[in-house]
């Protein structure tokens, strides 16, 4: 017995003398956790957040965004010589990572191949507002007439007509054209850009390492290489996180936040998030699709204390609260907050006549919690419901084909104030978009147009107040919050901020420094 | 074998696309424009009507290929090659966990019947079968990766990376196991050939492991070959927990991404492997019980 335990400590030691070989020992790398792997290192296919993180670090586009959220060059500087063209004069001398120089060519590559339907880009349709584009996907014309290049480092693009959202697209990395003509190369198993960071190796689902571009145009990165390192459980990332095992654990949690928050090495970084929740109604559905009732479940709710529960931060519009018209239209007395109220709701209930008829609520994973909150604040004013919790694929079918009265889900990613794709009848499925409310309403149409064509920010402000006015009186939807976004890192790391989800390109490593 | 995975392919290809959800709507996301999903579907050949989907998957399962995975963009086949062999790694060494704790225990606990040792050891069966593999594979983490730093939490890439979620694995099955190996040799060491063999005076050692051993492997036996299915199927909660990239992940996640091919080629190669399994498990038994042949 007394060998048996000698020979089981010895082999406990053993563990203990070698257990921190796993443990990063370069000073210059450093490893990121991440909860799933990107799909494609290819920015035309890039749809899922942890694509954006790695390939913001390998390729730039024409323009990028600030921490304000506003357009500023990257690759290339940018002027409108009138409503409808764009032109970008793209830096000279600026190489890919294989030391080729990027011109216009390569530009024009980029967009008309995300264009083309052999390509199949799932980010085809951001463009298909370019003169010339249609023609282009039909096969009726070579390339796109709305893309001209000027001369090298020169290239308009032009509009059908004056689309104010025109920029948010225009950040996509810029992919080499002299590659991607040869069909034998493998573009996803050899990504090439123009970024701070070059691809180095993969395993899907496991890690990807990018090393530094020594030949970066804005200088070469502080750090040597960087690890995106998956971790699927988020509570084995933070276990991670605390090991020194990776350095940085995007997107954390509220559950994990107080760990984080109690433990000396860690350092917790937040920004505030481009989403916002909401509780969408079937306009078209019964009993929802009276006006009064839907009125009725808004003053019904405490949106203050649900917004506080979930520690996110009120929006009364369509719109983040880091967006800075969110904040100037929260204290427009004309639009219709739906302060909690009793009485009201009471009120609203008596105008829409309702007898007791039972409301369902949809819901996937992860909202389940806000459903079961609302539920009580309805049942407080006397409305009657029945939460249905579903997997995301089924709940997903069921609101876009209609099966739904009120469901619960979230914009990510909102930058622009243009509600087409949300509001616009034709927008509505299943030929259309995302206006899964089926909300259809002829002056929300044409204002959503006034604002595409209306390039002054000023002019845009005042159409789309109108807009939120009408909208919030229709209440299609009910605005709750916006989260902040989270990320967590070792002490020692400097110059690491974490990034708002999915706008991933403000995710930058190129100044991230390790100074222990 | 031919028409079970006939049978196995028709189900998983029939369930897959009876269960709501659009695999292209779900990887083009909310931005998506009904022409660009209707291109798409087509591109992808999911507008075909459902017996000529099935009937190209199968033509192009026979050879080899198992089409292109809708959220990967890349082969089925090659996505499967470079899982493959971790989930094999895991189930390996989790059975041999299984089977190195079950065997001794639930042999000394026969031998051993109603005595202290053998209550311990149904305890310990019960707990093994109780504890969820979820809750344990944390319970690990927390102490051997964050309190002493023995192994690392996730990934894969060294035997330190297996040790963990082999256990993990390999926990439940061993208390299952030792349950069997219990009920099966106490049921074989009172037939009176062992009676036989003690009253001939052999040791006891030989009595047990050559006379009661030997028998009491059929129903184990067995039992290994369907616990294969289960724990390739079933890897996919301790491939989660740790991170690592195997099959039982990929089918879970392409379930939920609706990622019809992966689904069904996963299910097809499972099923295989479950089929072969149990035939060698078959031929086996001719080897340990003569009685038994093959013809």
């Amino acid at each position: 017995m007394k060998k048996t335990l000698i020979i089981f400590m010895s082999v406990l030691m053993l563990f203990a003398l070698t257990s921190t070989s796993y443990v990063n020992a370069e000073e210059d790398s450093l490893t990121i956790g991440m909860d799933s792997d990107a799909t494609s290192l290819d920015p035309r296919f890039v749809t899922t957040t942890s694509g954006m993180y790695i390939t913001s670090q390998m390729y730039n586009g024409l323009i990028k965004l600030n921490k304000n959220l506003e357009y500023v060059p990257d690759l290339a500087t940018f002027e409108n010589p009138s409503d409808t063209e764009y032109l970008f004069h793209i830096e000279k001398g600026v190489k890919f990572h294989d030391g080729h120089e990027i011109t216009a060519e390569d530009v024009k590559f980029t967009f008309e191949s995300m264009l083309d339907p052999e390509v199949g880009s799932p980010k085809s349709g951001n463009y298909t507002n370019l003169v010339g584009a249609e023609a282009f996907r039909n096969g009726e014309a070579e390339h796109v007439k709305g893309i001209e290049i000027i001369d090298d480092y020169t290239v308009k693009f032009v509009v059908k007509e004056p689309f104010a959202p025109f920029m948010v697209n225009m950040n996509i990395g810029i992919i080499p054209k002299h590659l991607l003509q040869d069909e034998d190369y493998d573009f996803e198993e050899h990504p090439v850009g123009t970024g701070p960071f070059k691809f180095s190796e993969r395993e899907v689902d496991q890690e990807t390492v990018i090393v530094a571009n020594d030949e970066y145009f804005e200088g070469r990165p502080n750090i040597d290489k960087a690890i995106y390192k998956v971790v699927p459980e988020s509570s084995v990332g933070v276990v991670e996180l605390e090991t020194g095992a990776i350095d940085v654990l995007m997107s954390i949690t509220n559950d994990d936040r107080t760990i984080i928050e109690n433990n000396d090495e860690l350092v917790l970084s937040s920004i505030a998030g481009t989403n916002y929740n909401y509780i969408g109604f079937n306009v078209t559905n019964e009993p929802v699709d009276n006006k009064y009732l839907r009125k009725a479940i808004a003053y019904s709710l405490d949106k203050d204390a649900i917004t506080e529960h979930f520690n996110g931060s009120r929006t009364v519009v369509p719109l983040p609260t880091s967006s800075a018209l969110a904040q100037e239209y929260a204290q427009d007395e004309e639009i219709n907050q739906y302060e909690y109220s009793y009485k009201n709701a009471k009120e609203m209930l008596e105008k829409a006549d309702y007898n007791d008829e039972e409301v369902t609520i949809k819901t996937s994973e992860g909202r389940e919690e806000l459903a079961q909150i609302m539920q009580q604040y309805m049942k407080a004013a006397g409305i009657n419901t029945n939460i249905e919790l579903l997997e995301w694929g089924t709940f997903y079918e069921d609101v876009k084909q209609g099966r739904a009265e009120i469901y619960l889900l979230g914009w990510y990613g909102i930058i622009d104030p243009d509600g087409y794709w949300f509001f616009h009848s034709e927008m509505t499925p299943p030929e259309g978009g995302a206006n899964r409310m089926f909300y259809s309403n002829e002056e929300v149409d044409e204002l959503i147009e006034e604002g595409r064509r209306t390039l002054d920010p000023e002019g845009r402000k005042e159409v789309y107040r109108e807009m939120y006015k009408k909208i919030t009186d229709d209440v299609p939807m009910i605005f709750l919050y916006s989260e902040a976004d989270l990320a967590a890192y070792r002490k020692g790391i400097e110059g690491f901020e974490a990034a708002p989800y999915p706008v991933t390109i403000l995710h930058k490593l190129k100044d991230v420094k390790i100074v222990d | 074998m031919i028409p079970i995975l006939l049978g196995v392919s028709l189900i998983v290809f029939s369930l897959m696309h009876l269960t709501p959800g659009d695999p292209v709507e779900i990887m083009l996301g909310e931005f998506a424009q009904a022409a660009q999903i209707e291109e798409m579907r087509d591109s992808l050949g999911l507008n075909d009507p459902l017996h000529i989907q099935y009937f190209n998957f199968i033509k192009n399962a026979l050879k080899g290929d198992f089409g292109r995975s809708i959220h990967y963009n890349r082969d089925v086949s090659q996505l499967i090659a470079e899982r493959i062999k971790y989930t094999a790694y895991l189930s390996l060494a989790g059975m041999f966990i299984s089977y190195i704790i079950a065997f001794p225990i639930g042999i000394i606990s026969a031998i051993k019947r109603y005595t202290v040792f053998d209550d311990a050891a149904m305890i310990f069966a019960l707990s093994g079968i109780s504890i969820p593999n979820f809750w344990l594979g944390m319970m690990l983490i927390l102490l051997f990766s964050l309190k002493f730093g023995f192994f690392p939490a996730t990934g894969v890439g060294t035997w330190k990376h297996l040790v963990l979620p082999a256990i993990t694995l390999g926990t439940a099955g061993a208390a299952l196991t030792t349950r069997l190996v219990r009920s099966s040799m106490l049921e074989v060491i009172n037939q009176d050939y062992i009676r036989t063999a003690r009253a001939k005076g052999l040791r006891e050692r030989v009595v047990i492991y050559k006379h009661a051993l030997k028998n009491a492997m059929l129903p184990v036996l067995t039992m290994i070959g369907l616990r294969l299915g289960f724990i390739l199927g079933g890897a996919v909660i301790t491939e989660k927990v740790f991170g690592r990239p195997g099959m039982g992940r990929l089918m879970v996640d392409s379930i939920f991404r609706r990622d019809y091919l992966v689904v069904q080629a996963v299910t097809i190669i499972i099923a295989v492997t479950v089929l072969f399994a149990n035939l060698a498990i078959d031929i086996i038994y001719s080897f340990i019980d003569p009685q038994i042949k093959y013809e």
